[in-house]
């Protein structure tokens, strides 16, 4: 069942259901021919879904890639009728594409105007130059090659839109899951400015996400015009509603960085008829805050695999983001430059170990001087490196390098997860997995001492029922004191990792005193499954109160 | 002297408005006359309602995408009613209009703060399932003139009153009132103000005690309502009601809202600007079609560019004006 409350388990599920009652209905609906069919009435679309993925994981929108698709069919149309071979016209009309997403780049990297008003002005305005190019005409007659590609199979009855779908969706997967990019293009989804400090040339991400957008989709709006033969002003007109319909219904958080996967289920939204789900093409959860980094397929191994929650994915999120400090070394250098190379030579030098922990920097005015750049791009760097953990700036006592220890490390990490509540409520969602299963090792294993200590926090919160503060120092200590009692070190670490993280966010709710009321029954429950020594009751006191607290937190944030 | 930000961006909107008006001025002979006036005052009358709208949605950080279906189908519900029951008192009329509009608000509304939907999704959605409703509903056929009662597409030509040729019509009247009202409402109540709260901070609205959802499904049933009343608008003006009425309005909306400055991540924004926005992207539209050194086909082409170029100028202006950094957008 666990792999039903997934988002993916879910589309799942209903995909079955419709091929399920169109099978019933139709003795051809199971056909291959026909899948291909049904595929194909939409694959340009989900072509350029793929590329929109990208595009929304990464924070942005891009609302003028029907229009680009417009654009390169009309422009190769009106170029061939002018007389360009074929093959040119196909040539030229990519490179439109490709200029339709540099200007888009420009306006959103260049002046930093949000994508949205930007690619909203473009879709009007390159639609706007499909009606200049071919009025209110029709465009056809195509080479047969040129048509053929488009109706054709190449291999059986595959045509070269499905096959060229199937490479970049494997080429999409690789780059967001295996390549330092596609790490950037989630770090930046979440949070850019986190992302700015780390080292990483935002723009430059962001100005290559939207040039691939207007290629891919220069060359969608090309497949389209072959499927279909001929060219009007109003070709792919509206398709971008759909697209983006395809990427959110995948699971693609709107709001950037949080793509449960790219593998959308592509859905024709405007066809009433056969529903046009596709399953194939389901790719493994990429998420950037627990990804397993393993690619499975969701049918066999359920999509919500409580193996790839929980602790391991925790750390793997922390790790994620930093280990790209290291691969932006070779990327270039934009406006920042001077403050962001500091940033890296010092943690070069960290890295090298030619500074190592506890070690102090120089005084700012000789770091300033050695590396022969200004006194604020020094400080600037030094504050960058202490939000994210590396130094640590005591007032009036020098710069020190920190003891690089996960838990500090992750602060910036605990700042940006205290932010959000959404991150929040994921955190717990991540805590209902892996605190009852310590809850239950430690039934066994808590001597009595623990025990006393448990019964004493939990007194003391009962005792003076106001007081917050209390409340939170005596809620940590019960939770780590089970923690550390599971007799695995590894565990009970990871344990006190997802403890750390929100605890600002937590101790402002918990300022409510229903929440406080509820924990501190909840408290009494997994007390006294634990001094029975019951395990499964333990694990099961422990997992309603995470989910109480989840709840009442989603309550409080909405998230 | 310091001028806030929120004045600031609207001077800067002016300033671009006049230009505007002066280019098209220099470019085309007899432009500035009463009826270009009367012209545009009208198209606006029906955007602004449903741009403050939309400013209200964006605002509490969301937006309203299907904003256009609900025009087409207040017009054509609030016209069917009408033809059904032609002797409805003229006042109830637009508060009919409302109502039915803020019910299809409050869908969206309820489907956002109930569900916590993100509203790019849940809109997206009902954009598509209000126009279907439309469309199953009115089997195809249209509401046409002739079979309103007279008095409604008189109506959308009435004057409240007239300067020399400039004929300020009810209508236009109407939509300037709502403005006032949205702007009172938005700088000067505590209930306005919660939606820049829940805009700017959702976290911080929400430990201060206000109620997210219930600010949220307000800026959608507003949303909803106004565009109701613009729905009303759209039958008085044009009389023959298709099922694609509004097809279209929303992203002019999104349009007017983001020319206008508000923020289009929520929180800051203020209801005139978006009148002005509105104004000038009808002002745009309407202008360049009489404008003889483009082709007509090139109307689209133009009118993107300039909303970008309006937006850039805005954006850079306000950023020289505040001595900001490049990175980061406008706060």
């Amino acid at each position: 069942m666990t792999a039903l409350r997934s988002w993916e388990g879910f589309l799942f599920a209903v995909l079955i259901l419709i091929y399920l009652v169109n099978a019933w209905n139709s003795p051809v609906f199971l056909t291959s021919g026909n899948q291909i069919n049904m595929f194909q009435l939409s694959v340009e679309k989900i072509i350029v879904a793929l590329v929109m993925t990208f595009v929304i994981i990464n924070g942005e929108i891009d609302l003028s890639v029907a229009s680009v698709m417009g654009l390169s069919a009309c422009a190769f149309g009106w170029m061939f009728q002018q007389g360009v071979p074929a093959g040119g016209a196909v040539a030229l009309a990519l490179a439109i594409g490709f200029l339709c997403g540099a200007f888009n780049a420009f306006w959103i990297v260049g002046f930093g105007i949000p994508s949205l008003v930007v690619t909203l002005a473009t879709m009007i305005a390159y639609r706007g130059f499909v009606r200049v190019l071919v009025e209110d005409r029709g465009i056809g007659n195509f080479p047969d090659w040129f048509d053929a590609l488009g109706q054709k199979g190449l291999i059986g009855p595959v045509t070269l839109a499905i096959l060229i779908f199937a490479v970049f969706a494997a080429i999409a997967v690789l780059i967001l899951q295996r390549t330092a990019f596609g790490r950037k293009v989630y770090f930046i989804g979440a949070n850019r400015a986190v992302a700015e400090y780390s080292g990483l040339d935002v723009r430059a991400v962001k100005a290559r996400i939207f040039i691939a957008s207007g290629v891919v989709s220069a060359l969608a709006g090309l497949l389209f015009a072959a499927r279909v033969g001929a060219v009007r002003g109003d070709i792919a007109n509206g398709f971008e509603l759909d697209i983006i319909t395809m990427v959110l219904l995948g699971g693609v958080s709107i709001f950037g960085g949080g793509g449960h996967h790219v593998g959308h289920h592509p859905r024709d939204p405007d066809r009433a008829g056969p529903a046009q789900w596709h399953g194939a093409c389901q790719y493994h959860r990429a998420y950037p805050d627990r990804r397993s980094g393993r690619a499975s397929d969701p049918v066999s191994h359920g999509a919500d695999d409580p193996r790839n929650r929980g602790a391991p994915d925790c750390e793997g999120s922390m790790k994620q983001p930093r280990l790209h400090l290291v691969k932006t070394l070779a990327d270039p250098i934009g406006k920042k430059a001077v403050s962001e190379l500091v940033v890296q030579r010092i943690l070069d030098l960290v890295k090298t170990g030619h500074l190592s922990a506890g070690d102090k920097l120089p005084a700012e005015r000789d770091l300033a001087d050695q590396l022969d750049v200004s006194r604020p791009t020094v400080r600037e760097a030094l504050r960058a490196l202490s939000i994210l953990g590396v130094l640590e700036i005591r007032h009036g006592g020098g710069v020190y390098v920190t003891a690089l220890n996960a838990e500090e490390l992750l602060s910036p990490m605990d700042f940006f997860v205290s932010l959000n509540a959404q991150n929040m409520a994921e955190l717990f969602d991540a805590r209902i997995h892996f605190e009852p299963m310590l809850a239950g090792l430690a039934a066994e294993r808590l001597t009595e001492t623990a025990l006393a200590r448990l019964g004493t926090l939990v007194a003391a919160q009962v005792a003076d029922p106001e007081d917050a503060d209390l409340f939170h120092d005596t809620d940590v200590e019960f939770h780590k004191t089970i923690l550390e009692a599971s007799g695995n070190d590894f565990l009970s670490r990871f344990g006190k990792l997802l403890q750390l993280l929100g605890d600002q966010g937590r101790q402002a709710f918990q300022k409510r005193k229903s929440i406080r009321q509820q924990s501190v029954e909840d408290h009494q429950v997994i007390l006294s499954a634990l001094q029975a020594h019951d395990p499964a009751a333990a694990q099961r006191a422990m997992r309603q109160h995470m989910v109480n607290v989840r709840n009442a937190l989603r309550e409080v944030t909405g998230a | 002297m310091r001028i806030p930000l929120s004045t600031l961006r609207i001077l800067v909107l002016l300033a671009v408005f006049v230009a505007t008006v002066l280019f098209f001025a220099s470019q085309i002979d007899g432009y500035l006359n009463a009826r270009l006036f009367n012209r545009i005052s009208g198209s606006v009358a029906v955007i602004a309602l449903i741009a403050v709208g939309q400013a209200f949605v964006v605002l509490t950080r969301n937006i309203d995408l299907s904003i256009g279906s609900v025009v087409g189908c207040t017009a054509y519900f609030t016209g069917g009613i009408l033809i059904a029951y032609p002797g409805l008192p003229p006042v109830l009329v637009p508060l009919l209009a409302m109502v039915i509009g803020a019910l299809f608000g409050a869908v969206n509304g309820f489907l956002v703060a109930r569900f916590r939907l993100p509203s790019i999704i849940v809109t997206l959605a009902t954009l598509a399932i209000f126009r279907s409703i439309l469309v199953q509903s009115s089997d195809g056929s249209s509401i046409t003139t002739d079979r309103l009662p007279p008095w409604l597409p008189n109506f959308a030509t009435q004057n409240a009153f007239a300067v020399g040729d400039l004929q300020i019509r009810w209508i236009v009247v109407i939509s300037i009132l709502v403005v006032l009202g949205a702007h009172l409402f938005l700088t000067r109540l505590r209930a306005g103000r919660q939606f820049y709260a829940i805009g700017s901070n959702p976290d911080a609205a929400a430990f201060a005690g206000i109620n997210a959802g219930r600010t949220i499904f307000q800026a959608f049933v507003i949303s909803g309502a106004l565009a109701g009343l613009a729905g009303f608008m759209f039958l008085s003006r044009f009389g023959n009601i298709t099922v694609v009425a509004g097809l279209g309005l929303e992203l002019k909306s999104v349009g007017a809202v983001v020319v206008g400055g508000v923020n289009i991540f929520g929180g800051s924004g203020n209801v005139l600007g978006v009148l002005i926005g509105a104004t000038l992207i009808d002002l745009i539209d309407t202008s360049l079609v009489r404008w003889e050194l483009v082709s007509e086909f090139w109307r689209e082409a133009v009118l993107g560019l300039l909303i970008l170029l309006a937006v850039a100028a805005d954006t850079v202006l306000i950023r020289r004006l505040l001595r900001r950094k490049p990175a980061g957008g406008t706060p």
